[in-house]
């Protein structure tokens, strides 16, 4: 399916049930987002760590409710699934499709602006190297006689310093490979957006909605 | 043709780095910008790209014409360049901003990349590539786009002799095929047959056009002197490899190596771009992970706290910005000083005026020029004092005179205090100054030749 397109279903379905308290609907949702990771073969490492992680948060959930109002222990069991949904739709998104694939189709397919989506995503390909960065100051320091632990504020500053020049570096770096805001540019890696990809976006909220508002 | 008429250029109010400068370069040449470290090279070629005044400073007086439709620059630091995430991805964003279709994009690509010899490299994450393949990719992407005006800021700096020289003759191909050429480099050898304007920087007011007779005494330097080392005879070694392996992803880049360094001695680590000598570095300050064990001074470096260890043996940075603190130079002398007391302040002082960084105290770190960020990054270093320095690229940016007051000052406060250093560098002069072996990493394996750093391209 289109990138853009599921990102957006999912947004759509998030927003429904963060409104509407259906157990059902959730656990459809929980249901059918597991088959479609399976399908596109998800480790079972992440999909393990995709239930492991949630899992305080839920029971947090479960028993802050449970306890206020026992009679309530059906909405408790919303709550608690209603965070496995989010979570599984998210992922279905994220393990999925990678950022590039996602920036590029919705520059290309939804036209949002290029300054945006290229911004993001040299903002995205940084990460690994802010990661690095981190520890890069960290051993900088430690070399020149000077422990800087995790909760130092000056290796957070330095840090910055750091992004704030990448930035810099960053539209330099664009703008040498012949990027200019407000220029149009063409389309050499086309991202499909076909009827196909539609019906089933169609499909899918057409058949949620009753499960959502019926049951 | 691109015209400099009477201009003058400042990051901070009062202090020009140019001033009423003139020149004038002429569509299909090829022009070297040569000069001391610091002297504003790289500072003309940002303005003629247009990046400054748009990404800071400011022009006092005069103007630049350019008639040039399209330009590309190759930057100093690669890690600068790219925006995505693998090559293949900034060929396509790149073209796709020159509007090209599929067709004329791919077929620009796989030219581009086969000319350039990264047709292997594509796909790779940009993080996985040597410095040398990374420019390699960069003047690729250049070639790909097409651009009729193409700017180099010391691209060769993190090259090896085999891939510079692999680089100069495609350049020398794009001056061939119609395209405007201007370069900067401290290294002049192979440009003589190829340049058609030397500009000399002499100071922030004068650039000199060499004439031809010029241009001839110019380029005519006597040959670098070619080295010759030592093996080593010492029985007592301060680092040693056992059935030592790295791997960089499946990449085997070292292969059950045995090896001794030998203490108060420097060490020429050589080797082609990306056979790992970078990765050997990072292996000696436990940063990435190996196989087989390292011993410092008859201890598994494993065994050794990392905080404790690194003040023992530390690294001067290919990227001097990675070693930075602070912000200003003056603060970055004071937290060293804070650290340590290896040299007065009266010393120090000395050391800075040495380096002509006196008059940059106040300066933010970032804003140096490269060459200076290389000299301060070597100070600080200095005043750490560690048992063991391994240097990376220290040389690069900096200028012949510079090289040869950093040797001096390494070997006096290194070598002569029975310290050791480990040098990679590409760089030959003053080598024999401060290196009495030379070890090369070739097919996976490292060992100690009495050769120079010509014997291996």
């Amino acid at each position: 399916m289109n990138p853009s397109l599921k990102l957006f279903l999912v947004l759509i379905i998030s927003l429904e049930i963060s409104f509407k308290a259906n157990l059902w609907a959730n656990l459809i949702i929980i249901i059918s987002c597991i088959i479609y990771l399976l399908a596109h073969k998800i480790s079972p490492k992440n999909l393990l760590l995709l239930i492991a992680v949630p899992l305080l948060a839920a029971i947090a959930m479960f028993t802050s409710i449970y306890l206020a109002s026992p009679s309530k222990v059906i909405f408790a069991w919303v709550l608690f699934t209603r965070i496995y949904a989010f979570v599984f739709a998210g992922a279905c998104v994220t393990q999925t499709t990678t950022i590039t694939q996602l920036a590029y189709s919705l520059e290309k397919n939804f036209k949002l602006p290029s300054k945006f989506v290229y911004g993001t995503l040299a903002a995205f390909n940084v990460f690994p190297k802010i990661k690095e960065e981190v520890i890069r100051i960290q051993v900088a320091g430690e070399m020149r006689g000077l422990y800087l632990s995790f909760w130092s504020p000056r290796l957070y500053f330095k840090a910055i310093l750091a992004a704030i020049n990448w930035a810099d570096d960053l539209t330099q770096g664009m703008t040498s490979h012949g990027y200019r805001e407000n220029q149009p540019r063409s389309i050499i890696q086309k991202i499909p957006l076909t009827k196909k990809d539609w019906l089933i976006f169609v499909a899918i909220l057409t058949i949620f909605q009753p499960i959502l508002f019926l049951t | 043709m691109l015209k400099i008429n009477q201009l003058s250029f400042n990051y901070q109010k009062d202090s020009n780095i140019l001033e009423n400068i003139s020149l004038q370069i002429f569509p299909n040449s090829f022009s070297l910008l040569y000069g001391p470290t610091g002297c504003g090279k790289s500072t003309l070629l940002k303005l003629i790209a247009g990046l400054y005044p748009k990404f800071g400073g400011q022009i006092t007086t005069g103007k630049i014409q350019n008639s040039f439709k399209q330009w590309g620059m190759v930057f100093q630091n690669p890690d600068k360049q790219f925006t995505m995430q693998t090559p293949y991805q900034e060929f396509i964003f790149s073209l796709e901003n020159l509007q090209l279709d599929e067709k004329q994009a791919k077929k620009r690509i796989s030219l581009a990349s086969r000319e350039t010899n990264t047709q292997d490299l594509l796909e790779r994450d940009f993080i996985t590539l040597s410095g040398g393949e990374k420019q390699r990719v960069a003047l690729a992407i250049i070639i790909a786009m097409d651009c009729d005006l193409v700017l180099l800021d010391e691209p060769f700096a993190s090259c090896d002799p085999y891939n510079r020289k692999f680089l100069l003759e495609k350049l020398f191909k794009l001056k061939q095929e119609g395209k405007t050429i201007i370069i900067t480099d401290h290294n002049l050898s192979g440009y003589q047959e190829m340049c058609d304007q030397v500009f000399l920087f002499k100071n922030k007011h004068r650039i000199d056009v060499l004439n031809n007779k010029a241009k001839e005494e110019f380029f005519h330097q006597p040959a670098p002197p070619q080295l010759s080392f030592q093996l080593p005879k010492d029985s007592k070694p301060i680092l040693t490899f056992e059935n030592f392996s790295l791997k960089q992803g499946d990449k085997t880049l070292i292969a059950n190596q045995n090896l001794q360094i030998f203490p108060g001695h420097g060490t020429l680590l050589s080797g082609a771009n990306g056979s790992g000598k970078t990765s050997l570095f990072k292996a000696l300050t436990k940063l990435i992970s190996y196989q087989g064990k390292i011993t410092y001074q008859q201890q598994d470096i494993s065994k050794i706290r990392r905080r404790k260890y690194l003040t023992q043996v530390a690294q001067v940075f290919q990227n001097a910005s990675d070693q930075f603190l602070m912000v200003t130079v003056k603060e970055e002398i004071k937290l060293s000083q804070s650290l340590s007391n290896r040299f007065s302040t009266a010393e120090i002082t000395n050391f800075l005026k040495l380096l002509q960084l006196d008059q940059l105290l106040d300066h933010v770190v970032y804003s140096l020029s490269g060459g200076q960020k290389k000299k301060l990054q070597l100070l600080l270093m200095m005043i750490a004092n560690p048992n063991i320095l391994l240097l990376d690229e220290p040389f690069t940016g900096l200028d012949k005179q510079s090289i040869h007051i950093i040797s001096n000052l390494l070997r006096e406060s290194f070598l002569d205090q029975e310290k050791t250093l480990i040098i990679i560098s590409h760089q030959s002069d003053d080598l024999d100054l401060l290196c009495d072996y030379h070890l090369t990493l070739k097919d996976r394996h490292l060992q100690y030749i009495t050769g120079g750093l010509l014997d291996e391209s």
